[in-house]
């Protein structure tokens, strides 16, 4: 914004007549005149002002300017000259003369008669002031836990790295604060009030935003520990996070830990989101809108995990103190993400503030896990956390070893530590490692040789990572998260000695890279990279069935006798760059966030020919680029009611294990998918809405097991597979509310395969009808409650119309009918829990209670067969099974 | 709850704290008429050359000496998509996929002359100008099979598959490890029953062929069956046609080859794209029309030494007479077996 002052200098002179006259601005000063000379009877005024142009030379210079011109108006008030005087140099000169030239005046008159004059101008530049900074607000209420009562009274403190002094307000009758002007960047909130010690929590002011917050303070109890001596860490965050997808569910993981069945393990609460399948009991598997669980992608703090539950799916990868929350978004995610065809779990990690050492430890059946925090100096903080197993340690010695083969125990753990920076008010930096690792062994002995089983898995891997966050502007944030990992996987079965087997060795290095600029105040822009680079190694040996899905089989069907064996390296390179603009209009009341994601795609293949000791390996590179437009629509016609529709291109590179020539092919091509979702929401109250989704998603080019009687050799797999997926889901959501919070979601969806123009199936991981139900609640006196019911649809599988006799290796085959015709019995459980606080001095012990299958449902499983599938059954899940565990947190 | 036998594998993580439904039956029993073994003479054939089937065909009462048993020789390619050992298309019949060869409990044929590119090593042709397609990948034995089916008459009898091992090349080797595949591989002698035996804690008597064993009604049994001894390294002289030996090397030795137990063979290892030295490993399978057995199978592995396996079989309480079947079987398709008459007294 150029602002520019005017003064006004002038000489009159009459024409002719060598009258001057000079008047000050803004009036005009008269010179001297004779007597018998013509008298100036009326001064000329200026009634059309031009406001000059600011020299875009000048612009940066910053420095202001005068320039005095001469100008001779004509008797109808016009400029017919316009002379420089003084100049401020020629940009400045030529502006103010052409701004001067079309100035109206009301003319002067000379003995009471129009006349034309000239006059001296003082036309003067000045530098636009600086803009005054973008600022935020911080809009919230505080309540006590437990109650939903509002707190009055209670002095919310806001200090923002960088800032003087802290900004303050003290909250009203209804619990409800608001601080307007703050600076944008890092801001810790203190709360202090009666009946509570204070208590912090870590917020991120953006400018030209407001945010939302809701704390729930836990009070002391009258029989607690005494006013100062409370914890900490009893500050609840309920403000939902930032929502930029357009379907997605995000929990906060102090909600996520009350969910019956997670054990207080805040990922498992994925399992009861929306969209999410009812995966078979310890298969680990996360199923998303009937895609098959390696199309969705887990990201912690954006870098990609191989898996999101440890072996067994009784416990997630990162410890629970660790997570601050987990979004599910089961597709039309936006711009920055990518490389999957399926949905996207995103672990947000957080580096606990504290201000003196504390922890955690916890115990249960199946693991014992601890976690420590604490400062290191002001501006520094540090947390680690450590679980292991030993479930099939004492499993073992109380089943006894027989009984320990045949019953598959897992054996796992994980660790991370984390370092957060802050080295000026603008950055942060977050150094982060974390592994995990997975055993599972299991063996069924027979007396014939032949016969005896082994399945033997594992799985490990580390990641490390550099999250840097910079707040390059008032406007603008830019974050690189540059990472590095490995990861060694191994799968084998062997029946007899026909063992199948797959080992991998993974490199992966990559960076994330995103800049988000608010240009104004209805236009943000992020605009970032995501390079990806994967090196694996990889060795297979046995059957080429290997992964269900690609062949129809029975469940515990033993392998087919014929081997292959492989061992090849493959390269995959992936650096995409992506652009996402939000346009938010009407003041947000329509938010339109297009989006494009380019993705160049290189693989290099150490052999493309199966191998051979007659002909050397030949390699193989292939590249790829596709454009990946993304867009997303949300529209608040009403303060309650919001609008949503989002459409977008997604892609996934092959499997490295699909790139073998014996097992698969190295020339795949790369699968797409498209992603439409159109849904709205209602808020019924403050913290209850029903949010309705409808979803249709199509993937192509599918690798699938060759249906040719006689393949080309390298071409196990060829891309000729379709999927869809299409359905509705609701979800009525209750966020935290005096003390009760839950949801329940229903999704009504199919998901269907394809080979070629054949006709569609069932795919195998359609659910038809998902339902689940959370409810918890916080009770007086340190008590929680809270229960899950589910049910699902089983999912189909391909039953068996009869048998022959395979007299060569004395085993029944099975022959097929209609391939995923049947399905598993519907799956209904419900889960209780209830857990107790209590608060010891500056600690706080707390047990809980799971039972899981409370109504002792023998739920359905998996469907197996006779050994000449003479008959039928199901593999039931455990009957009701009570879970105690038990935390210390200092 | 009941424990699945072979079918059991690959039941994963999901049996943590869950229940197996009892769906087992008794295979080793004989309820019906069944076809329990095939034998083929010679046990491995090569491309159009000749051989004879017979089958081991059993019912309550005994074995059956005439049936109606069909043989079909299949014709079609497994497509990759399918997961058992042979083309749907066999088992059901369609498209062309058999040929029949005869009828009975015996029958005698012919390998088609493609047999190797059809079902073995040698590459099957592509497309007209393309080139050729995928070999059959071949078994742990580096083994490939001639699919032949035995059908009932009746629609209602359930198909056996008996897979004849053919004697191929190898794919994927070189030209001299092929030329000396060809040079030291002997074909496979199927494995025989050498003996017999009764055994207590004390003794084992044998069981003549012919004679009937005589036990009490609910009695259990130990039957042991043994095989011959093969010798770990080739040596000439010692009888036996086996290992890297052929008629040049030690003519005493190669008239008939093999050793009808658990012989030492070549064969081409796919993962170390190498020639390695393999031994067999046997397989007994025990059937009855009565009673019951501890196991339906047991066996050696291949780095097992002993020439012996035993099982207990429990006499039936109600019934006068039985009979057993025990069939013993190699890696390599070859089978052979013995069957034993039991009288039961009260």
């Amino acid at each position: 914004m150029i602002v520019v002052r005017v003064a006004l200098l002038t000489t009159l002179r009459a024409a002719g007549l060598g009258l001057a006259l000079g008047l000050g601005a803004p009036a005009f000063a008269a010179a001297p005149a004779p007597a018998a000379a013509p008298v100036l009877t009326r001064e000329p005024v200026l009634v059309h002002f031009v406001e000059a142009e600011f020299p875009a030379s000048e612009r940066d210079s910053g420095r202001g300017a005068k320039v005095v011109l001469r100008l001779e108006i004509a008797a109808d008030g016009s400029v017919r000259a316009a002379e420089v005087v003084e100049s401020a140099g020629p940009a400045f000169d030529e502006a103010a003369r052409a701004a001067a030239l079309r100035f109206v005046f009301q003319p002067a008159e000379v003995d009471g008669v129009p006349s034309a004059i000239r006059i001296l101008y003082a036309y003067e530049f000045r530098p636009a002031p600086p803009e005054p900074p973008p600022q935020g607000a911080l809009v919230g209420k505080v309540q006590a836990r437990g109650r939903g009562t509002p707190l009055a009274g209670v002095a919310v403190s806001v200090t923002v790295v960088g800032a003087d002094a802290p900004f303050t307000a003290t909250t009203d009758e209804g619990g409800a604060f608001r601080i307007d002007a703050l600076p944008p960047g890092s801001a810790t909130v203190e709360l202090q009030g009666e009946g509570f010690a204070p208590v912090r929590a870590e917020e991120a002011i953006e400018a030209g935003t407001e945010l939302e917050v809701a704390y729930q303070i836990q009070l002391a109890e009258p029989s607690g520990p005494a006013e100062g001596e409370g914890d900490d860490l009893e500050i609840v965050v309920t403000a939902p996070p930032l929502r930029r997808e357009v379907v997605s569910t995000s929990i906060r993981a102090a909600e996520a830990s009350k969910v019956p069945g997670t054990s207080g393990d805040v990922l498992r609460v994925v399992e009861s989101m929306p969209g999410v399948a009812r995966a078979a009991a310890g298969s680990g598997q996360v199923i998303v809108w009937g895609a098959a669980p390696q199309d969705t992608r887990v990201y912690v703090d954006g870098v990609p995990v191989p898996r999101l539950y440890h072996e067994g799916g009784l416990r997630s990868v990162m410890h629970p103190s660790l997570v601050d929350a987990v979004e599910l978004t089961p597709g039309g995610y936006g711009a920055p993400w990518g490389r999957g065809l399926g949905g996207m779990v995103r672990v947000d990690a957080k580096t606990p503030r504290r201000d003196r050492f504390g922890g955690k430890v916890a115990a249960d059946l199946l693991d014992a896990s601890a976690f420590v925090a604490a400062p290191l100096g002001r501006r520094a903080d540090f947390a680690a956390a450590l679980r292991v197993s030993y479930l099939r340690a004492w499993a073992t010695r109380a089943l006894g070893d027989e009984v320990a083969a045949y019953v598959p125990l897992p054996g796992y753990g994980d660790g991370q530590v984390r370092v957060l920076v802050r080295p000026s008010s603008r950055d942060t930096v977050e150094i982060v490692g974390m592994a995990a690792s997975d055993r599972f062994r299991r063996g069924v002995p027979n007396p014939d040789p032949a016969l005896a089983t082994l399945d033997r898995r594992s799985l490990d891997f580390q990641r490390v990572y550099l999250k840097w966050t910079r707040q390059t502007s008032e406007r603008s944030t830019l974050t690189v998260t540059p990472y590095v990992g490995l990861t060694l996987s191994e799968q084998a079965t062997a029946f007899g000695a026909l063992e199948t087997s797959l080992r991998a060795r993974s490199w992966l290095v990559g960076a994330r890279a995103n800049h988000r600029t608010r240009v104004t105040e209805w236009l943000r822009i992020d605009a970032g990279v995501d390079l990806e680079v994967n090196f694996i190694q990889l060795a297979r040996r046995g059957a080429l069935a290997l992964r269900r899905g690609r062949a129809t089989s029975v469940f515990g069907q033993p392998p087919p006798d014929q081997l292959g064996a492989d061992a090849w390296d493959v390269a995959l390179v992936g650096a995409a760059p992506y652009v996402e603009a939000e346009f938010s209009l009407w003041h947000g009341a329509l938010k339109i966030l297009p989006g494009l994601r380019l993705d160049p795609y290189a693989r290099s293949v150490s052999r493309r020919n199966p191998p051979s000791a007659a002909a050397p390996a030949v390699g193989l590179f292939a590249e790829d680029f596709t454009a990946e437009p993304r867009l997303s629509i949300v529209a608040a016609p009403t303060d309650r009611l919001r609008l949503r529709a989002a459409a977008g291109l997604y892609r996934q590179m092959p499997a490295p294990e699909d790139l073998s020539a014996t097992f698969g092919n190295p020339a795949l091509s790369t699968p797409r998918a498209l992603h439409v979702i159109a849904g709205g929401s209602v808020s019924i109250t403050d913290t209850l809405s029903l949010e309705l989704t409808g979803f249709f998603t199509r993937a192509r080019d599918l690798a699938m097991r060759s249906p040719s009687a006689a393949p080309l050799p390298a071409e196990a797999l060829v891309p000729i597979g379709s999927g869809r997926a299409y359905g509705l889901q609701a979800q009525l959501r209750q966020d935290l509310f005096k003390g009760l919070f839950g949801w329940i979601a229903y999704t009504l969806m199919r998901s269907e395969r394809r080979v070629g123009d054949g006709p569609w199936r069932l795919s195998d991981f359609d659910q038809t009808h998902i339902l689940t139900a959370v409810l918890a609640y916080a009770l007086p006196r340190g008590f929680d409650a809270s229960l899950r019911l589910r049910y699902a649809r089983g999912f189909p599988r391909t039953p068996v119309t009869g048998a022959y006799y395979d007299v060569g290796r004395d085993l029944y085959q099975p022959i097929f009918g209609a391939q995923n015709s049947v399905r598993v019995p519907d799956f209904v459980q419900l889960d209780v829990r209830a857990s107790k606080r209590f608060d010891i001095r500056r600690s706080r012990l707390e047990i809980y209670l799971e039972i899981l299958n409370v109504w002792n449902r023998k739920n359905a499983e998996e469907i197996v067969y006779a050994p000449d599938y003479s008959a039928r059954g199901v593999i039931t899940s455990f009957p009701i099974l009570p879970v105690l565990g038990v935390s210390w947190e200092f | 709850m009941g424990v699945l036998k072979p079918g059991a594998f690959g039941l994963g993580v999901v049996l943590i704290a869950a229940c197996v439904p009892d769906v087992d039956v008794d295979l080793a029993l004989v309820t019906s008429p069944r076809v329990l073994a095939v034998a083929a003479d010679p046990a491995e054939v090569g491309p159009g050359e000749k051989m004879t089937l017979r089958a081991l065909y059993a019912a309550p009462g005994g074995t059956l000496t005439d049936s109606p048993l069909v043989w079909s020789r299949c014709s079609a390619r497994r497509p990759l998509a399918e997961l058992g050992p042979v083309s749907r298309d066999c088992i059901d019949g369609g498209d062309g996929a058999l040929t029949e060869i005869g009828d009975g409990l015996e029958v005698a044929s012919q390998l088609p002359p493609d047999v190797c590119r059809l079902f073995g090593p040698d590459p099957p042709p592509g497309d007209p100008g393309g080139p050729a397609g995928r070999p059959v990948d071949p078994d742990l034995s580096g083994g490939y099979y001639q699919p032949i089916v035995l059908a009932g008459r009746s629609v209602a009898d359930s198909p056996t598959l008996f897979r004849l091992r053919i004697a191929c090349g190898l794919a994927a080797a070189t030209q001299e490890q092929s030329s000396q595949f060809r040079r030291r591989y002997q074909r496979n002698l199927a494995p025989a029953i050498s003996a017999l035996e009764r055994v207590s804690d004390a003794s084992a008597d044998l069981l003549p062929p012919g004679e009937a064993l005589v036990v009490e009604a609910g009695e259990r049994v130990r039957l042991r069956a043994r095989w011959t001894a093969c010798p770990g390294e080739p040596e000439c002289g010692d009888g036996l046609c086996t290992l890297g030996e052929d008629g040049t090397a030690c003519a005493a030795d190669c008239g008939p080859p093999g050793c009808a137990g658990a012989e030492y063979y070549l064969r081409f290892d796919p993962d170390e794209l190498d020639l390695v030295v393999a031994r067999e490993s046997l397989a007994i399978s025990w059937f009855a029309d009565a009673g019951h057995f501890d196991a339906e199978r047991t066996g050696r592995t291949a780095d097992d030494r002993t020439n012996a396996s035993d099982n207990t079989w429990t006499a039936p309480e109600d019934r006068d007479e039985a009979t057993l079947w025990i069939v013993i079987r190699d890696d390599r398709g070859g089978a052979a077996w013995r069957e034993l008459s039991v009288l039961l007294s009260r």
